[in-house]
């Protein structure tokens, strides 16, 4: 049963080559034998409730009531609500809380049928680029338990990597999907701002806030996509743009009509680690070989996402963790971690206008000009290619506690993601193989695919052709 | 950017957090940083653009401004995760 991905269970649950009952049982049993030294998960929701859903779903399946996802095993990050669901956001804040209703896209899972096995670790407050900002403690990656997954959607990541569900949600603020991706092997999807509904889900930044999923191939993640994508009149943010059946048109392309283009600034060997920037290069030539048109472009100012994220991130943030105040639910603000208050006091230092000496020039309004100023760049860019290739993470993972001391240096993992969260543009990231480290560690390399806005039935035709999820069989966790 | 003691005070006091003397030293430190580097904004040149606050404001679609019955917490639920209650209601710190 070992790494079958979503298309293979579906179809032999549609053959009656397993029940839900025994593909449930099978997660239940990896959970308990590996999940001590990944910890993926924050809270398991009880078996018996599991179960007594997988037997439900079951005899559905006999009388031929069959959904898209009719006893499925799911996992959610744990910044989703899940009616009846302890929903902590990886934050002692929220430690005791259990969520009253759940956020539309559970529900939209859940209406075709998903059992949902737990709760995901992350960063709290989704804070982070290596999971290790969780008051539950880090997640260990699977390709080496020494080295980082990513973040801050570091359970939902590993768990997919480590097969412990075979579908997760996540949430990318600035690229919490996907370096945790990248950096365990998986394909994971930020859709357009305002392609998923955010409503149930604890906000982070509200004007880049996205809702995603992890899979094993691009297919699944498609499949996924086209259940959870799609209007929400409880959240005002999500577009009437019709959802297509995203995995149904995956072989639509031809790839001789495709022009990618190469953004200079992102192929910066000053930047990018040598091994990652060569597995980049590689995917690309292979590309070009089926036939797609590469060109070098440049985008000005690109790079500079990074200080526009974290002017406009940390303002949203002091904003949104205002609320949080311990009166009708959790704990009050003594219980806020490290990461979270700094990122409350530099919000609240940008928004601030009673800072003796402080410029107008940090203030959330010039970042808003320079957000104006990338979407014409992007628009410009986009009437020249397709799609943009780009590295994930400047750096194959990192090992747990080599950045923590230094937040600065940690923010910067985040260099080649986050100016496409600014813009609002979606990225899939997918597996393209795997590169060995200084100290001989081999680990997973991904390539971010960016396209315009609601590109996603493209990105995920371009991530077909550049998958190469078998690498997780090279996972050894006995 | 000096980032004096004070200051951490000042942010810390509007940020509604109590931060230890080791916490407001840390912060210091590392707030210094932080501001130094995203000052680099200064000199990023936007002549031309317009400002954009939300990437795809155009679509916003506010719902209507009236109750749904079946979106409503009961009260007990709506209760369930305070750690405070009397009467059915909320109890929270005098404020006068």
């Amino acid at each position: 049963m070992q790494n079958w991905d979503l298309k293979t269970i579906l179809t032999k649950l549609d053959k009656g080559e397993i029940s839900s009952v025994e593909l449930v049982q099978y997660y239940l049993d990896r959970i308990k034998k590996l999940d001590k030294k990944l910890n993926s998960f924050i809270s398991l929701r009880p078996e018996e409730g599991i179960l007594k859903e997988a037997k439900e779903s079951d005899k559905q399946r006999a009388s031929g009531n069959v959904r898209k996802l009719t006893g499925v095993p799911i996992g959610l990050k744990d910044n989703f609500l899940a009616e009846g669901t302890r929903t902590t956001a990886a934050s002692k804040v929220l430690d005791n809380f259990i969520a009253p209703y759940d956020a539309t896209a559970v529900a939209r899972l859940k209406n075709e049928g998903a059992i949902i096995i737990g709760k995901l670790n992350m960063d709290a407050w989704a804070h982070g680029s290596s999971g290790e900002n969780s008051d539950y403690g880090p997640t260990h990656n699977p390709w080496h338990l020494d080295y980082t997954p990513g973040g801050s959607s570091s359970g939902p990541a590993t768990a997919i990597a480590a097969d412990l569900v075979p579908i997760a949600t996540g949430t990318d603020t600035g690229g919490s999907i996907r370096l945790p991706a990248a950096f365990t092997g998986v394909v994971g999807i930020k859709p357009t701002y305002g392609r998923v509904s955010r409503y149930g889900i604890v906000a982070m930044a509200s004007s880049t806030d996205s809702i995603g999923h992890f899979s094993k191939t691009v297919w699944d993640n498609a499949y996924i996509l086209s259940i959870t994508a799609g209007h929400d009149k409880y959240d005002a943010t999500t577009s009437k743009v019709e959802v297509p059946p995203y995995h149904e048109l995956l072989d639509k392309l031809d790839p001789r009509d495709l022009s990618v283009g190469i953004v200079k600034e992102f192929f910066d060997e000053n930047i990018i680690e040598p091994v990652v920037l060569a597995k980049t290069e590689q995917a690309i030539k292979e590309l070009e070989k089926k036939g797609a048109t590469i060109k070098t472009i440049s985008i000005k100012n690109i790079e500079r996402g990074l200080e526009l994220y974290y002017i406009l991130m940390s303002a949203e943030v002091a904003s949104n963790l205002a609320r949080y105040d311990g009166i009708r639910y959790g704990n009050d603000r003594t219980y806020f971690g490290q990461e979270a208050k700094r990122r409350i006091m530099l919000g609240t230092y940008v928004l601030s206008d009673v800072i003796p000496g402080k410029g107008l020039e940090t203030t959330y309004a010039k970042v808003a000009m320079a957000r104006g100023y990338l979407q014409q760049e992007f628009k410009k860019a986009f009437k020249e290619v397709d799609v943009l290739l780009t590295p994930v993470s400047p750096t194959l993972p990192f090992k747990l506690g080599s950045k923590t001391g230094d937040p600065l240096q940690m923010y910067m993992s985040d260099l080649l993601t986050v100016t496409f969260s600014i813009v609002g543009v979606p990225g899939l990231v997918v597996p393209i193989g795997t590169a060995t480290n200084t100290e001989n560690v081999k680990l997973p390399v991904g390539i971010q695919i960016i396209g315009p806005n609601f590109s996603e039935t493209l990105l995920y035709q371009v991530g077909k052709l550049l998958e190469k999820p078998e690498i997780l069989n090279e996972i050894n966790l006995a | 950017m000096q980032v004096s003691d004070k200051l951490i005070e000042l942010l810390a006091k509007l940020s509604k957090l109590q931060l230890s003397d080791k916490e407001k030293k840390l912060y210091a430190a590392q707030l210094k940083e932080i501001i130094k580097y995203i000052s680099n904004i200064k000199s990023f040149d936007t002549k031309g653009a317009k400002p954009v606050y939300h990437t795809n404001i155009s679509e916003l679609t506010p719902r209507e401004d009236r109750q749904e019955n079946s979106r409503m917490l009961s009260k007990k639920k709506a209760l369930a995760n305070a750690k405070r209650v009397q009467d059915d209601q909320f109890v929270v710190d005098a404020i006068l």
